[in-house]
């Protein structure tokens, strides 16, 4: 296998319109967002590979025609989903927080949906996660399957219990309260609040004298214009609100212990996780392809052991938007290349630059694993790609047109190799167009 | 007193205006919060800004916690979730951001103290309401603006409850009259439909001043601001019928035109909020013969008072209930203080 530094270099990406094709895929995943920027072409001794790529981009698509529907349920759910990696390996060694494990089981739910759906559309195994049913279960123990989550009684025999002995202190000490309420209501006409106290005006001394004598209630608070009186907890209360405060302490313990355990159950799923993940983003990867491939009539390009690149009808998918907002209609091309030179020529604005850059798309798009925008084509791989467009002034270089022209020539004799790919156009302009006027 | 169960029989949505700082909002919510236990009512509660702050970042006054129970449905961003005393049941992870972080819809599991944030956009916290009462809530209560300026819309909430107090001011009548202000300008006729609200509402597209003349509506290169006063003078004739004003209705818009003209017309704006006139100066052009429309007023459920201010003076309570009874009878008034 031979080895490059890359097959096209950050501009032949661009002015070949590789970018611009990447950019206008659908993504929804943030998995197949991170996947797509991981992307590598493939090169020669890997057509294979490639063959491989493409008639998956062909299942998918033909898949995607058979089932409208449930490819919509299934985009829906891919929009919904987060990128919880962080908190997978958080898992590890930290105690992860109640939010993060609610994440964490949104995005569990959504892979069984994802996954049941794959079945059902009958979706290659290797875009299929594989079946999370075994930590659902652990962090939705009651089976519900429900997009909620709290540190449920049924994660813990003892935080139930616990929670029950709070709320029923807490019903107690109301009970009391609001019996002493009543009582005082009856023996005295005074009605509480319903945080069992009362304020009365100071101007009101007789109300104030006589509530001052009541031994239920105490002062609580006083300025010159009113005091406030609140409940008196008897012994009895006092004990139970101390008993309580026990509890809140114990209560926070325990759910800790139980998020704990969970994160650790969660770490133990890691690789399941991870790969899934992984296929989800590859799914939604090739899906989109499929899915921009069908709306913008592009074709599975045949992938050949020669090097030479063919195609019919073939349009540059950039310029055809622009004409078509305009109203206008792309009128398509078609070349056969071979090792050698091929020399385009023809009147300006005639459209040979932008036949360069299509035949550059064609290639490029073809050893990405992407259809191609033409009636049909054949595609041989090369080593190395390169566009040279007359327009590389570099400022930051310090190189004029001319310098910078030179300097990528240097860079495509340096690089190129067996089966390479250059489009050059119009090299040395000025010089020729100084030379012509001598 | 069974205001809750009164109030959610009318009204879905209720927010919790205050008129000022302390005006004693977050007492009147506990209070309300409490009524609900004992009604048996479940709460849905919200807020546009974050409240249960343990102390007042621009007084520092204490400002009281919100103690919710069991089954009360609540929003929370993500950051203040481990903070809570209560037991949340995360129920739904919006898309609403803060500056706390996500929103969140909770189920109180387990009573006890909150923090509780709300969306900071308007669509989105009428979104928010819309949810929480298809997950259960019998009422929504929306802890509100500072003041009665800031409501960013009045549709979104049905009806609001008004918090006043001896903050306003150390005479008593000023607050009674500042509130007495406050309700009329809320309570403002609507423009009934008919032609000119139509027309009205089919052309208002920004800032842009609308005059009716003759039946038909037109718009003016006028937008509220500085001189806008005299350039509407000149704009009303003798058959203009209608001054739609989009923008903030102040004291400089009105004082330019011509007092024969302000009795002949009907002014006419989006909702009362726009108004940034005092209560003495509105008197004095009522007096005049300024009629003011609305195409949305508000609706005011209950007032609460709070005879306490954080500067440290105290009204008297009932003094201060008596006067404020007297002044908007057919309103219930709560003093959040006092027991009943």
């Amino acid at each position: 296998m031979v080895i490059v530094k890359r097959l096209a270099n950050q501009k032949t990406r661009r002015e070949t319109g590789l970018d611009y094709v990447v950019g206008a895929i659908n993504l929804q995943t943030p998995f197949g967002q991170k996947l797509i920027k991981e992307q590598k072409p493939f090169l020669p001794g890997q057509e294979e590979g490639l063959r491989q790529e493409l008639s998956y981009i062909r299942k998918l698509l033909d898949i995607e025609k058979a089932n409208e529907n449930k490819t919509a349920v299934l985009l829906e759910a891919f929009m919904m989903m987060k990128d919880n990696t962080l908190t997978i390996e958080r898992s590890e060694n930290a105690v992860l927080s109640v939010v993060e494990i609610f994440e964490l089981k949104s995005l569990l739910l959504l892979m069984d949906k994802v996954r049941n759906m794959a079945y059902e559309m009958a979706i290659p195994e290797l875009f299929v996660p594989e079946d999370i049913n075994g930590l659902l279960d652990i962090l939705d123990p009651s089976g519900d399957r429900l997009n909620t989550f709290y540190i449920y009684d049924s994660f813990s025999e003892k935080l139930a219990k616990l929670r029950a002995e709070k709320k029923e202190l807490e019903r107690d000490v109301r009970r009391e309260q609001k019996k002493k309420t009543k009582e005082i209501r009856d023996k005295y006409g005074l009605t509480l609040t319903p945080k069992f106290e009362i304020t009365v005006s100071k101007s009101d001394s007789q109300s104030v004298k006589m509530i001052n004598e009541i031994s239920d209630l105490r002062k609580l608070e006083e300025d010159y214009m009113s005091v406030t009186f609140a409940l008196v907890p008897d012994e009895a209360v006092e004990e139970i609100l101390k008993r309580t405060d026990e509890i809140i302490a114990d209560i926070e313990e325990e759910e800790l212990e139980v998020r704990e355990k969970l994160s650790k159950e969660i770490w133990k799923f890691q690789e399941v996780l991870l790969t899934n993940c992984r296929r989800i983003g590859r799914l939604d990867v090739t899906l989109a392809k499929a899915i921009y491939a069908d709306r913008h009539d592009c074709v599975m390009p045949e992938i050949v052991e020669e090097h030479l690149l063919e195609y019919t009808e073939g349009r540059h998918l950039q310029v055809e938007e622009i004409v078509r907002k305009k109203g206008g209609q792309y009128c398509p091309i078609s070349i056969a290349l071979k090792d050698g030179v091929t020399c385009i020529t023809g009147a300006n604005m005639g459209g040979k630059t932008v036949s360069l850059k299509l035949t550059g798309m064609i290639a490029i798009l073809a050893q990405y694993g992407y259809f191609v925008p033409a009636k049909s084509a054949r595609v041989g791989l090369s080593n190395f790609m390169q566009i040279l467009i007359g327009d590389s002034q570099s400022i930051e270089r310090g190189l004029s047109s001319f310098g910078s022209e030179m300097e990528e020539l240097k860079e495509i004799m340096d690089n190129s190799k067996e089966r390479s790919l250059l489009l050059i156009d119009e090299i040395a302009k000025q010089v020729y167009d100084i030379l012509n006027n001598l | 007193m069974y205001l809750l169960e009164e109030l959610s029989q009318k009204y879905k949505r209720i927010s919790i205006v205050g008129m000022a700082k302390n005006a004693g909002k977050t007492t009147a919510l506990n209070y309300l919060i409490e009524e609900a236990m004992d009604e048996g009512l479940t709460l849905g509660i919200t807020s546009t800004g974050r409240d249960g702050e343990g102390t007042d970042v621009v007084t520092g006054t204490d400002k009281p916690r919100v103690f919710l129970y069991a089954d009360t449905i609540v929003s929370v961003p993500t950051q203040l979730y481990e903070m809570a005393d209560a037991g949340l049941e995360i129920l739904k992870m919006t898309d609403y951001g803060s500056s706390l972080g996500q929103i969140m819809i909770c189920r109180v599991a387990d009573a006890g103290y909150v923090q509780i944030a709300g969306p900071v956009i308007n669509a989105n916290q009428m979104e928010m309401c819309e949810e929480m009462l298809a997950l259960g809530a019998d009422l929504v209560l929306i802890d509100g603006a500072v003041d009665r300026k800031s409501i960013a819309a009045p549709e979104s909430s049905d009806a609001i409850i008004l918090s006043t107090g001896a903050v306003l001011s150390r005479k008593m009548n000023k607050v009674v009259e500042e509130t007495v202000h406050t309700v009329s300008l809320y309570r403002l006729p609507i423009l009934q439909d008919g032609e000119e609200r139509k027309q009205i509402e089919e052309l208002a597209i920004n800032d842009q001043i609308i005059v009716i003349r003759d039946g038909k509506a037109v718009l003016l290169d006028i937008t509220t601001g500085l001189g806008a006063g005299k350039l509407l003078d000149n704009e009303i004739d003798d058959k203009t019928s209608h001054v739609f004003v989009p923008g903030a209705f102040t004291q400089s818009v009105v004082a330019d035109i011509d007092i024969r003209k302000l009795k002949k017309v009907t002014f006419v704006l989006k909702d009362p909020t726009k108004i940034f006139i005092g209560a003495t100066q509105w008197g004095k052009l009522r007096k005049r013969g300024l009629d003011v429309k609305v195409l949305d007023n508000i609706e005011v459920a209950a007032i609460t008072v709070n005879p306490t201010a954080p500067a440290g003076y105290k009204f008297d309570h009932e003094e201060l209930m008596n006067a404020m009874k007297g002044a908007i009878p057919d309103i219930p008034v709560i003093d959040v203080m006092l027991s009943t």
